[in-house]
């Protein structure tokens, strides 16, 4: 039976650690008080030591993620399932000869009982009343406010404290001045509080730090992809016949090298220490995955160099992988230029978050049947939206502005992938 | 040295020297050779013991735990100095003396696992400890009057930490213990830092025992890491506070200069104010080495001797834990019961209204 071991608080009052570094592998066996992990927490980076003796079953916790007090981070295979040494226990009890002779230890008494039942409840009128935890402060601003203290919604620690009662006080008189009736109590919110952290702090934090480091522009477009339709039609069966399921993203990043060649000023990254603006000669392509976990970007690499079936096939191998996270970091890394497909769900524009350091996204809408003009009429065709996001510090709107139509002329006319080298 | 000098370290009393050697000019004092074995052999289950509590604390089976690693020739050679009639006081670090005293292990575990059963020392004269700083000085002087006003035999020995010195509870405790004349023997583990505020920060004399010297008695300075010095200059103060007539004071303070090698707590990290070269420095004094060496010479200790020791204690601080994780889950009510022999009326009322709170809650939801 496995051996559950939850982070304990390690601090006085901690709520949290971040698992810095495993010192341990499922599979090793490991002897009680051997170090398995190091958690840095707000007071300190420490070693946690083995509570048990036996093998570790399973790591239930990340390096550089943050685990909550009592979250289980390690189970472990023990023989007993105690983590007490219980023949330690037995042999000092039993061994009448010791080597030295220590001190009698007295066994703890059982606790005393209380004889007189003294602990009986001596003032009923007390305990049936809610006892208002509340400092000094609170209950000042009460009294000034006019407000019951025992009114006051408690904070999650059960505390009152004197912002509480000035917003309830405020409240109170809102509801006050709206309606003369008395202001019936509110309901406490009902609100599920999810931890933030993991993989969708680290999520949120590249999300901000993009934002806050770069200067965003979006540029959106359409492209006619009624003929990449029918060209994907005729090819999908051949992929079939090579076991490939050949979707239109290949396409797509094929296109995308052809305006990256063109525009090299997109396939960039801006070295801000060295004040210089990188031009990447590769074409790693980063690819926008949906998970349970949230968001991930794994990597194609040169895909320059690769043919639509083999891009097709690492691409599903990379987001299969993603999904179930076993996918390696350094298959997420060194993107030059990323794609995100939000069409796949639906919806035409939107405004892309540039996976940063790179200085361009692309965002790919749903392909669906719009309505175009087409030599002064309006008819029926495929069309696939675009919107492309700019960190203008690097690239202008004009740049972008071409990228996306060389993408485009790619996208409408698919035999000059044919062309290119 | 007469009691209104100010003592430097040159008057600092010391046994042994940093390689164990007794100082030339020093007397070995007169302790059988069971006594020296013995205070070697505490001193090493409390290092063990020491290292097993951190561990338990990252397990998360202790709540938390202040280590006292270096700090064990202070602790074990005072306590050998005590009568067995004495009272004594500690804050919270003073597991080693304690412990010679009559505290068994598993209460000290229980304690700072948060179960207030490891507070209920019966049958020996050990004061639960004190948490808040220095409030536990005004008590043993308090203790010590009471004593003297009743006649009894006894001292009262009071530990605390070079921090309580800036506390006004060390003033009014040192300040009564002079002016009653009572039988207090001070002791002050000047172990260089309070958490991390450091000795040359807590005070602008040149050392702490003359603080005594604005008291009217005497102040000294012991190497806190030389177990027998330690117990010479505590012996010495427990008989001028018993002695009939002792034609001087009869309060001593002691401040014994040492070291602290851990954190504070197992909730700080050192490494964040002071230099770890510090702390090798401060190793070279290691009392275990330096005391190990002292009974090797005199053949009291060898390898053999040591390999059984170790075993021992290994054996017996396995037991200790094994006990302490045998314990049945103590009940809210306990925490009502272990420091006053009958329980004030506050303290009535409070068990009371835990009691009504989980009539009405119940313990589920009360943990909640």
């Amino acid at each position: 039976m496995p051996y559950e071991f939850g982070l304990p608080d390690l601090g006085e009052g901690l709520a949290a650690g971040e698992v810095v570094h495993w010192l341990v592998e499922p599979g090793d066996t490991v002897t009680e008080d051997q170090p398995i992990v190091e958690v840095e927490t707000d007071k300190a980076l420490v070693e946690i030591p083995s509570p048990v003796e036996g093998t570790v079953r399973e790591l239930l916790a990340e390096e550089g993620e943050f685990v909550a007090v009592d979250e289980v981070i390690v189970t472990f295979d023990v023989e007993d399932g105690s983590p007490n040494s219980e023949e330690a226990t037995t042999d000092e009890r039993e061994s009448g000869g010791r080597v030295i002779d220590f001190q009698d230890e007295e066994v703890i008494e059982e606790t005393p009982v209380d004889p007189d039942g003294q602990a009986e409840a001596e003032d009923e009128g007390e305990t049936g009343r809610r006892r208002t935890r509340a400092t000094p402060a609170a209950r000042r601003v009460a009294r000034e406010k006019g407000v019951d203290i025992d009114a006051v919604p408690l904070d999650e620690d059960g505390f009152i404290t004197p912002e509480q009662v000035q917003v309830y006080a405020e409240r109170e008189e809102a509801l006050d001045g709206a309606n003369t009736q008395p202001a019936a109590k509110e309901a406490e919110p009902d609100d599920e509080r999810i931890p933030y952290r993991g993989v969708r702090r680290t999520i949120g934090e590249q999300m901000q730090r993009a934002t806050a480091a770069t200067a965003h522009v979006s540029h959106h477009d359409e492209a006619d992809v009624t003929d990449l339709v029918a060209m994907r039609e005729r090819l999908k069966p051949h992929a079939a016949a090579e076991d490939g399921t050949l979707t239109y993203m290949p396409f797509v990043l094929k296109a995308v090298v052809a305006g990256l060649k063109d525009h090299p000023l997109l396939n960039s990254h801006l070295d801000e220490e060295a004040e210089e603006i990188v031009l990447r000669r590769v074409f790693h392509i980063g690819i926008a995955v949906a998970t349970d976990a949230g968001l991930m970007v794994p990597v194609i690499r040169n895909v320059d160099e690769k043919g639509l079936l083999a891009i097709a096939r690492e691409l599903a191998d990379l987001a299969d992988r993603a999904r179930d996270r076993t996918i390696e970091r350094e298959e997420m890394q060194d993107g030059t230029f990323t794609v995100t497909n939000y069409g796949r769900i639906g919806g035409t524009h939107s405004t892309p978050i540039i996976n940063y350091p790179e200085v361009a996204i692309l965002g790919l809408g749903e392909i669906a049947e719009r309505a175009r003009v087409v030599d002064g009429d309006i008819v029926a065709r495929t069309t696939l939206p675009l919107s492309i996001s700019i960190d203008h510090r690097v690239v202008d709107g004009a740049d972008a502005a071409r990228f996306v139509n060389t993408v485009i002329e790619h996208l409408e006319s698919p035999d000059l992938l044919l062309l290119d080298e | 040295m007469s009691a209104f000098q100010v003592p430097s370290p040159d008057d600092r009393v010391r046994i042994l020297d940093e390689s164990g050697q007794v100082i030339e000019s020093a007397t070995v004092p007169d302790l059988d050779d069971d006594s020296l074995v013995g205070m070697y052999r505490d001193m090493r289950v409390m290092r063990r013991f020491d290292e097993r509590a951190v561990n338990l604390q990252r397990q998360g089976r202790l709540r938390t735990f202040p280590p006292l690693a270096g700090q064990e020739g202070a602790q074990i050679g005072s306590a050998y100095a005590t009568d067995e009639g004495d009272w004594s006081f500690s804050s919270y670090r003073e597991h080693g003396y304690n412990y010679v005293r009559g505290v068994d292990l598993p209460s000290i575990l229980r304690y700072w696992s948060g179960d207030e059963r490891g507070a209920a020392v019966k049958g020996t004269n050990v004061f639960p400890l004190a948490i808040p700083i220095a409030t536990q000085i005004p008590h043993a002087t308090g203790t010590a009057w009471a004593a003297k006003l009743q006649g009894d035999d006894v001292a009262v020995v009071c530990h605390f930490g070079d921090g309580a010195t800036s506390e006004g509870d060390f003033h009014e405790g040192l300040n009564f213990a002079g002016v009653f004349d009572v039988p207090a023997v001070f002791i002050c583990h000047n172990n260089q830092w309070a958490i991390s505020v450091p000795r040359e920060r807590q005070t602008a004399t040149d050392t702490l025992a003359q603080k005594a010297h604005a008291y009217g008695f005497e102040g000294i300075q012991v190497d806190g890491m030389d177990p027998l010095a330690m117990y010479r200059a505590t012996r010495d103060a427990i008989e001028k506070a018993k002695a009939e007539d002792p034609g001087e004071p009869r309060p001593t303070l002691i401040e014994a200069v040492q070291y602290r090698y851990g954190a504070h707590t197992t909730a700080d990290d050192p490494s964040t104010y002071r230099d770890e070269a510090e702390v090798e420095e401060w190793r070279r004094l290691d009392p275990l080495t330096r005391f190990e060496a002292f009974l090797r010479d005199r053949d009291l200790l060898n390898d053999d001797r040591l390999e059984e020791i170790e075993a021992a204690i290994e054996k017996k601080i396995d037991g200790a834990v094994g006990r302490f994780g045998d314990d049945p889950e103590p009940e809210p009510a306990d925490m009502f019961e272990f420091v006053f022999e009958t329980p004030t009326e506050e303290l009535r009322k409070q068990g009371a209204y835990l009691e009504a709170l989980r009539d009405r809650y119940g313990d589920e939801e009360l943990r909640s």
